[in-house]
């Protein structure tokens, strides 16, 4: 043994059977002799309520990728009411360990819960620590006998999202029901335990509710918020209507506010009400991603009840495999090619192999992008929709009616004397601005002048978001599945297109993430190889919509002009002009002017007193008499103009981009070319081989091929035949021979 | 000295082979005329019509398996102009030698590109995969940025 941390788990000599029903599939943690459950940690001081614990140690094997355990995301703000527009995503975890617990039957503690989170923390969500609340009849399971439990796989589903849900075992469901209820709302799987201590005897368990028998994980995320008034949690990511069930696909939300939704494996579907469920129709990747999942642990498991009594080594029954290093990825085999499993030989979790303090692990690969939050301290963000802008412009043309006349008033309210300036830009995007950054609601300001709009704002970080994946499965199983054979070809909404090489994604997820700069409009889509990071390309998903009005100072300034020309000219015409032989004493008086303002309401007087004398500097007599022109004594001159001929300055904020990307397909899309093989070939692959023989580079001794063989090189060193027999050999040998097998 | 008589129906490059034994004629004495030669013998024997299928021949004497062909002399004696069959003489020296193979028709096509093998060239299968996403949504709201100052 010592695999096992014995200090924080206890002397492996110490351990117990699990209680109730579970007694016979393995042995619990025993915390200092005084008991099993994880209240009784807490009490002997070996864990607290959030002293972190870096210790894996019960995990018989690190989770891959492919198990929908190894990757958790996490939503927030479920509402018991709760819609695909409603949640918001936060996080998505990718964790290796877990370990099993046992809540013994008999207890009154519902069979809900056990989530170990914040920083690998092993929070219990009731400080007061009494014996009513479920989580501290934990006991973790430090020896769990693989070969005495074979889980059956079934699939619950429904015939719409809120229906009837009907449970089929795998196989059945397949074949004759997954046309009447495409609908999947989770897939599990019962163990069946040996009865009696005969392997081929298996039966339920049975015992009384609410015995349970449910997997945890440690992960990173320190999820609730509100610990101290959560003292119930109706169930939680891992656990299920049936008490019994490991949950292989498929999650449950918290029926409640302020709590957050922990999901498992690939649930980015809708959710159902009022105990709400992720839900996904019949495709066969739901499926087979199930498949993977109980793989991921060793399981044995089958997928129809008729072989619930069956060897563990029949064609019926399906292993998971665990791989030198311990590191699953979903692979799993049936039959005799069991037995050639390394973990065939684990009669228990705690012979495992696992070195959970190996690193690098395969999540060392791991390679993730982060959230970032962007402010300038000057400008806001308001996400907005059509009836908002609709509002603004109203509130804006007031906001301006309502100005003094003074010009300082305006710069105090707007930061500009051209109220327009306030909006630096309008973008149009295609999803919710919720979704990727976190928002609160606030009203509207234009500079300093509150509109009163009811909005939200940006106030927090903007993180990357999934953008679908697909496991990409080896075709061929041969060249054929890498380039220039097969191509990929990825298409992004918004970025393009990208071409990725087969031989990085055959046999792989390819995943993706979408990072968008929200003030920019600019995207960039991560492709991810499992978790690493391996191409990205960048787009823009953003359209510009122009916001235009008048450029009230550039009016001012275009009126203020004509004004002073026209009154230039009456002057001139009454007495000579003289470089600076006016002063402001000789003026006739102040000169009333006015402008326009937004939207042709309001107006502003300027007093010209000052103006007309800085007017007056430089003129020459050639450009006054210009000026003084008239026809029968009405001024008819370039001031009259200028006056009678402003135009009115407008201002576009932001150019128009086109929309025309809108009108693509908004998901991604991966397209495959692979190549096409001759029919005869198709028809007879055998025959071919037979001819032809297939590529290979191996060396090793020629008893160990068989069939057509054709050599490169030949060492006949060792032959004691006569040198022209050598030469005939050696030269039969490059040709191709024929190698029967030898039979002993 | 003596051969034994054979009915072989394996291909020539195939070995080791299992020809069948002509019953009764595991040792046949061969003629004195017979020519001796370790790769290409000439074995004469008494006309024998059991012997008339025989078409490979093992001699002991050599330690040679050969490829039989046979005729009727003059004196109506069955004649065997033989050629060695080497690749069966020497099946388990060859059998250890250490070689490097770059074709074989039980290791089924691996990752080595094969140019044998009856790809069509001009012609592709297509197949389009949807990476869905619940973040792009034509229908969604709260949706245009609006940028402001203050």
């Amino acid at each position: 043994m010592g695999r096992i941390n014995e200090s924080i788990w206890g002397a492996a000599d110490t351990w117990p059977a699990a209680s109730g029903t579970f007694s016979t599939v393995g042995k619990v943690a025993n915390f200092n002799n005084q008991g099993t459950n994880l209240y009784t940690a807490v009490n002997q001081n070996i864990l607290t309520f959030s002293q972190k614990i870096d210790d894996k140690s019960l995990s018989w094997c690190g989770l891959g990728p492919e198990s929908n355990y190894g990757h958790i995301k996490i939503f927030a703000n479920s509402t018991d009411d709760v819609s695909p527009n409603d949640e918001r995503f936060v996080d998505n975890q990718t964790i290796t360990n877990f370990f099993f617990y046992n809540i013994p039957e008999g207890d009154n503690a519902a069979p809900q819960n056990c989530i170990m989170t914040g920083n690998n923390q092993l929070y219990i969500w009731d400080t007061s620590f009494t014996m009513q609340n479920a989580n501290l009849y934990i006991q973790p399971f430090t020896d769990f006998y693989i070969k005495k439990i074979v889980w059956l796989v079934q699939v619950s589903c429904s015939d719409t999202i809120t229906g009837t849900i009907y449970t089929f075992d795998y196989n059945n469901y397949i074949a004759n029901y997954k046309t009447t209820y495409p609908v999947i709302r989770y897939i599990s799987a019962i163990p069946y335990k040996e009865t009696n201590d005969n392997p081929l005897t298996r039966g339920t368990f049975s015992g009384n509710y609410p015995c349970t028998m449910k997997p945890a994980i440690f992960n990173g995320y320190s999820v609730y918020t509100n610990v101290p008034t959560d003292t119930f949690a109706d169930y939680a990511i891992f656990s299920e209507d049936r008490d019994y069930s490991l949950l292989l696909f498929g999650s449950k939300a918290q029926n409640s506010n302020n709590r957050y939704t922990i999901a498992i494996g690939d649930c980015k579907r809708k959710y159902t009400s009022p105990r709400s469920t992720y839900q996904d129709t019949y495709i066969d990747d739901v499926l087979e991603s199930a498949l993977k999942t109980i793989a991921c642990f060793g399981f044995f498991f089958i997928l129809d009840s008729a072989y619930i009594n069956e060897p563990l080594d029949s064609d019926n029954v399906y292993m998971g495999v665990i791989p030198d290093g311990g590191i699953t990825h979903g692979e799993y085999t049936h039959g005799s090619a069991n037995r050639d499993n390394t973990n065939w030989n684990m009669e228990n979790t705690s012979t495992s192999t696992y070195d959970y303090k190996a690193t690098p692990i395969d999540y060392s690969n791991n390679s993730d992008l982060t959230s970032y939050y962007l402010s300038t301290g000057f400008t806001r963000l308001y996400a907005v929709d059509i009836t908002d802008m609709d509002n603004l412009s109203t509130a804006f043309s007031t906001a301006v009616q309502n100005l003094s006349t003074d010009v300082n008033d305006v710069e105090k309210a707007f930061f500009t004397n051209n109220p327009l300036d306030c909006v630096v830009s309008l973008k149009y995007f295609p999803f919710k601005l919720s979704k990727i950054a976190t928002f609160a609601n606030t009203t509207i300001k234009l500079g300093n002048n509150d509109t009163g709009i009811t909005s939200e704002f940006m106030a927090g970080l903007v993180v990357p978001y999934p953008f679908g994946e697909t496991y990409i499965p080896q075709y061929f199983g041969d060249f054929r599945d890498i380039e220039p054979y097969t191509t990929l070809d990825l298409v992004v909404p918004f970025c393009g297109s990208v071409r990725l090489s087969p031989s990085i994604f055959c046999g792989h997820t390819l995943r993706l993430k979408m990072a968008i700069d929200l003030f920019t409009g600019a995207c960039c889509c991560y492709i991810f190889r499992d978790n690493l990071i391996v191409d990205s390309i960048s787009g823009n998903c953003s359209i510009d919509l122009p916001v235009s009005g008048i450029q009230a100072a550039d009016l001012n300034n275009a009126i203020m002009n004509a004004m002073s020309s026209s009154m230039l000219q009456k002057i001139s015409s009454q007495q000579n002009i003289k470089q600076g032989a006016l002063t402001g004493a000789g003026l006739a008086g102040d000169l009333a002017l006015s402008f326009l303002g937004v939207g042709g309401k309001g107006g502003k007087s300027f007093n010209t007193k000052g103006l007309v004398s800085s007017a007056f500097s430089g003129v020459s007599s050639l450009a006054s008499s210009y000026y003084n022109a008239q026809i029968d004594g009405i001024a008819t001159g370039r001031a009259q103009y200028e006056l009678e001929n402003i135009q009115t300055p407008f201002n576009i904020i932001g150019s128009a981009s086109a929309a025309c990307s809108l009108m693509q397909e908004m998901n991604a899309r991966l397209i495959i070319h692979r190549p096409k093989m001759d029919s005869n070939y198709t028809n007879d692959p055998t025959s071919f081989g037979n001819v032809n023989g297939y590529a290979t580079l191996t060396s090793g001794t020629l008893s160990s091929f068989t069939g057509l063989t054709v050599c490169a090189a030949v060492d006949v060193s060792g032959l004691t035949a006569s040198n022209e027999e050598i030469n005939m050999i050696k030269k039969a040998l490059l040709q191709g021979v024929r190698i029967k097998p030898v039979t002993p | 000295m003596t051969i034994s008589c054979y009915v072989n129906n394996e291909s020539p490059e195939t070995f080791p082979k299992t020809p069948t034994l002509i019953t009764g004629y595991s040792s046949v004495t061969i003629d004195p005329l017979s020519v001796i030669d370790e790769l290409s013998p000439v074995f004469v024997v008494s006309y024998n019509s059991a012997l008339l299928d025989c078409n490979y021949i093992y001699c002991n004497d050599l330690s040679r398996y050969y490829f039989a062909r046979k005729s009727i002399d003059t004196a109506g004696r069955i004649v065997f102009t033989c050629s060695v069959d080497y690749l069966n003489s020497w099946a388990g020296e060859i059998l250890a030698c250490n070689v490097t193979v770059v074709r074989n028709s039980d290791i089924i096509p691996n990752m080595y590109p094969d140019k044998q093998l009856p790809i069509i060239p001009t012609v592709k299968d297509v197949t389009s995969i949807v990476l869905s996403n619940d973040l792009f949504s034509q229908t969604a709201t709260k949706n245009y940025a609006l940028i402001t100052i203050g």
